[in-house]
């Protein structure tokens, strides 16, 4: 399982950059709740590298938004909690100060490459007015910049003025990259920034990616189905079911020695290249169902090993060391 | 840009359809010109005076491509009612409809894209409600009733606006808001619905998500998505207007084209019909080409081949 | 379909305009079509004056009145109206699955000819049909529907074109179904949903159609009662008489709402895509 090296790891020490507290999130529409976010607590240090790790439905890109105070008007309610950037509540600040810190301090890559650019605009321009927006730059100086980064992603600069349609998915990807990284924010949080390109890109796009970490050591977030990104990229994961992290701890820690048993069934559903060939094991049941959360554990009806007390209340966070928590009442015992 | 060609070509042989199906109709059914224009009380012999000078007395084709030849030179016939070149008559009518139906398109499309962007925005509160009862009942009411509740409220009961003719501004008024009405509750709908969908889209979250106000990403970027289809609407809407208008200029007495073809059509004076329709298809073809054009120009999707 | 509330609230309003019109017939005091210049423009009384027997809505300036006129108007309209739809809109379907499925030739004849028809607007092509032919009920729904199918026809055929080409149908064809059948039993069902749809809008259109011509002289023949000739009968007296031209525009304007309220509702329930 490849992971094991060591990652560049500046961050190591630094203070926090973003606090996630206690965070709840409910969807409400035509009588309809969706709990999306139920206790988030997370912690990204300057310079770290974090994996968000969980099925579709999980509550990533709800909490994602949540970070940038953008959950869509009248039909999200953040019901608990807050959300700490430098130590100020993204919930309180102003919308001016939130328009600076977004895309100025805080980046972000969105999911789908096709729908995420404006159609109606040049690439040029929509980098560009993010330049002009936070750096105060002139138009000319902006645009020279935007050429310089395409550049910089292995874009021609002539293409500067074309539009989205003109572009491969992967390449709108790009761009979308670096739009957010180009006021060099402290953090970035990419929202499944591969999941809708082929494996060649992908691959291309983390090497980006990591180019650019070593670069301007910004904080990530890397929100992702995909282990192999998170053991590539991150120092440290976090994985999500029903909207709650249920496990945590440094990355090499977490794949070699997963606590949960959610984490264990992901693991454990990636075939292998190496060894004997062994039966791939699917995790059965569905993805929690946020409308409809089950009592106590919310991982308790597709986990083999649940009992009583899983359906009666619902775990805490259990120490295994240091760097390694998980919420699963099998962790007590290590605790 | 070749698509465009053939769009002007397909339109050129619809409208020599056109022509083929106005000329066709008048010479079914009953109704005899060389008789109106010759009087009740003519004999057989001058009816048939009649019938030669009118050139009733030619074969149909023939007819039919005296008419034609006389299209290509610019004559649009002569009417028999009128004793003038159709041409000298429906020059100035047409003008008349047109001052109705631009002055009906600019209110109603500057209204409802206001509205339409305000609503979307603004879904489910109560401006949202309005514009949306707006919408539903405008498209439900009848464009006669319409005008004769305009002309009993500002015309009869408060007496701000004159009924009848033309004259300044005023008396372009009730009839223009009149005829504008069916498009400014259509297309307050359109936009509205519009607005919402786009600003459902990714990139509007994306582009805030950068840093820019919701006020610019609504009212700059998202707004030109949300406009791109309604700008090009302009084009077809005139279609509706124009058939509104025969009802519009009939209550309002204005003296446009729908008033002449209700004269003629009662005098079956063929010439003058014919070209009304023929004129008025022209209108219909050119809006509809000038919204494609638009929409091609607009959309940087759409290549120019 | 019975969940949408739009689509019952247009049910009901259709529903009840349809049955008192319908039924008016049978309860009514006056004729709708005697004049009776003793009469002329009486001020409604509201059911005071003896109820059906009093002028509820008043009279128009020949003595009739107005309540009568009004429901036996409306049950003209409406049935014009729904023959209309019916003729139109299986012509326009036939229209449409046949050069939609076979394309070619046949299909850019008829797409020619549509465009003919659609570039004189409805209204136009009607006064002009209805005036060589002469003014009666029959001549007013053959114009109406002449003058109308081609929407249908043209929807029904977008519908087959994008149908045409997926699986279900090829794999007919491989089996060996005849053309008849896979016109009938597959592509046709496909299409209803969108034609309830527009037939909702086709009511709504042609009963404002019908009341232009009416009004204009050209629609039912007079003294026939149709709220388009009501409204022209009124429209000397607006000053004095108002309530001559209000009543039928009123009903008018509720019996296109249930229409357009029964067409929104249906698209609710069946084009999930849409979320108004």
């Amino acid at each position: 399982m490849p992971g094991t090296e060591k990652n560049k790891d500046p961050g190591a020490g630094n203070e926090v950059l973003l606090r996630i507290e206690n965070l709840h999130v409910e969807y409400r529409s035509g009588g309809a709740i969706a709990k999306a976010v139920n206790g988030v607590n997370l912690a990204i240090r300057r310079g770290e590298a974090m994996g968000l790790v969980g099925e579709s439905g999980a509550g990533k890109t709800t909490t994602a938004l949540s970070i940038l105070n953008l959950l869509p008007d009248r039909v999200s309610f953040v019901t608990k909690g807050d959300v700490f950037f430098n130590g100020k509540s993204m919930f309180t600040t102003s919308e001016q100060e939130l328009n600076s810190i977004r895309g100025g301090q805080i980046g972000m890559v969105f999911s789908n490459p096709l729908t995420s650019l404006n159609p109606l605009y040049t690439i040029g321009h929509q980098v560009a007015m993010v330049l002009m927006k936070h750096k105060g730059m002139e138009k000319a100086d902006a645009y020279r910049t935007v050429g310089d980064l395409l550049e910089l992603v292995g874009i021609s600069r002539e293409r500067i003025n074309q539009y989205p349609h003109e572009f491969s998915g992967g390449m709108r990807q790009r761009v979308g990259i670096i739009a957010a990284l180009c006021c060099s924010p402290q953090l970035l949080i990419l929202d499944e920034p591969t999941t809708a390109l082929d494996v060649t890109i992908q691959a291309q796009i983390l090497e980006i990616m990591k180019r650019l970490q070593a670069e301007y050591s910004t904080s990530l977030l890397m929100i992702t189905h995909n282990l192999g990104i998170v053991a590539e990229l991150c120092k440290r994961v976090a994985i999500m079911y029903g909207g709650e992290i249920v496990e945590e701890g440094a990355v090499n820690e977490v794949f070699e020695n997963p606590k949960h048993w959610y984490t264990h069934g992901l693991l454990d559903a990636i075939p292998k290249l190496t060894g004997p060939r062994v039966e791939l094991k699917a995790l059965p049941g569905l993805v929690a169902n946020a409308q409809k959360l089950p009592q106590g554990c919310k991982f308790h009806e597709r986990c083999a090993h649940s009992r009583g007390k899983c359906i009666e209340s619902i775990p805490p966070f259990f120490k295994i060391s240091d760097e390694h928590y998980a919420a699963c009442w099998d962790a007590e015992e290590n605790a | 840009m070749r698509s465009i060609l053939r769009r002007m070509l397909f339109s050129i042989i619809v409208l020599i359809g056109v022509t083929i199906i106005a000329f066709g109709l008048l010479r079914i059914g009953h109704g005899d010109p060389a008789r109106m224009m010759a009087g009740g009380m003519a004999s057989a012999d001058e009816v048939e005076e009649y019938r030669v000078r009118m050139g009733l007395n030619q074969p149909l084709v023939m007819q039919y491509l005296t008419y034609m030849k006389g299209i290509l030179h610019g004559d649009l016939g002569f009417s028999w009612n009128y004793n003038a070149p159709v041409g000298d008559i429906l020059g100035v009518r047409i003008l008349q409809t047109l001052r109705l139906a631009g002055f009906g398109l600019l209110w109603a499309f500057s209204f409802s894209i206001i509205l339409g962007i305000v609503a979307g925005i603004n879904q489910g509160t109560g401006i949202d409600f309005a514009a949306i009862l707006f919408a539903i009942i405008g498209q439900s009411m009848s464009i006669v009733w319409l005008g004769f509740m305009l002309i009993l409220i500002f015309g009869v009961t408060l007496g701000w606006l004159p009924t009848q003719g033309m004259g300044g501004f005023k008396h372009m008024i009730m009839p223009g808001l009149c005829i504008g009405f069916g498009v400014a509750s259509k297309q307050t709908r359109l936009m509205r619905s519009g607005m919402v969908d786009v600003l459902r889209e990714d990139f509007v979250v994306a582009t805030r998500a950068r840093g820019i106000s919701k006020n610019k990403t609504y009212f700059k970027y998202a707004l030109k998505n949300a406009l791109l289809p309604i700008a090009t609407n302009m084009g077809s809407e005139l279609g509706h207007m124009l058939a509104g208008m025969v009802v519009v200029e009939n209550i309002f007495n204005w003296p446009g084209m729908g008033q002449l073809l209700i004269q003629a059509i009662s005098m079956r004076d063929y010439q003058l019909v014919q070209s009304v329709l023929l004129v008025t298809a022209i209108m219909l073809v050119l809006g509809n080409l000038a919204a494609d054009i638009a929409y091609t120009i607009i959309d940087p999707r759409i290549k120019f081949n | 379909m019975w969940k949408s509330k739009l689509f019952m609230i247009g049910a009901s309003m259709l529903v009840l305009l349809v049955l008192i019109c319908a039924t008016s017939g049978l309860w009514i005091k006056w004729s709708p079509t005697t004049s009776s210049l003793r009469s002329r423009l009486i001020a409604p009384d509201w059911f005071g004056n003896g109820g059906l027997s009093g002028h509820p809505f008043g009279t128009d300036p020949l003595g009739r009145d107005v309540l009568t006129r009004l429901l036996q108007g409306g049950w003209v309209s409406l049935k014009i109206t729904f023959m209309v739809t019916i003729i139109a809109m299986t012509l326009g379907a036939i229209v449409g699955l046949v050069s939609g499925y076979f394309g070619g030739i046949i299909d850019m004849i008829v797409m020619r000819i549509s465009d003919m028809l659609l570039a004189i607007p409805q209204l136009l092509l009607a006064i002009v049909v209805v005036s060589v032919l002469g003014p009666s009920m029959f001549n007013l729904v053959f114009t109406l529907s002449a003058t109308s199918w081609v929407a249908t026809a043209r929807l029904v055929r977008s519908v087959v074109l994008n149908m045409k080409h997926q699986e279900f149908i090829s794999a007919s064809r491989v089996l060996g179904a005849p053309t008849s059948r896979i016109i009938l039993k597959e592509l046709f069902p496909n299409t209803i949903t969108q034609m309830m749809i527009a037939a909702s809008g086709h009511f709504g259109g042609t009963i404002l159609v019908e009341t232009n011509l009416s009004y204009l002289g050209m629609g039912v023949p007079i003294p026939n009662p149709s709220w388009g000739n009501l409204i022209s009968d009124g429209r000397q007296y607006i000053a004095a008489a108002p309530w001559v031209v209000i009543a039928p525009g009123i009903a008018l304007m509720l019996t296109v709402l249930g229409f357009n309220f029964l067409g929104d509702g249906i698209r609710d329930v069946f084009d999930p895509k849409n979320q108004d």
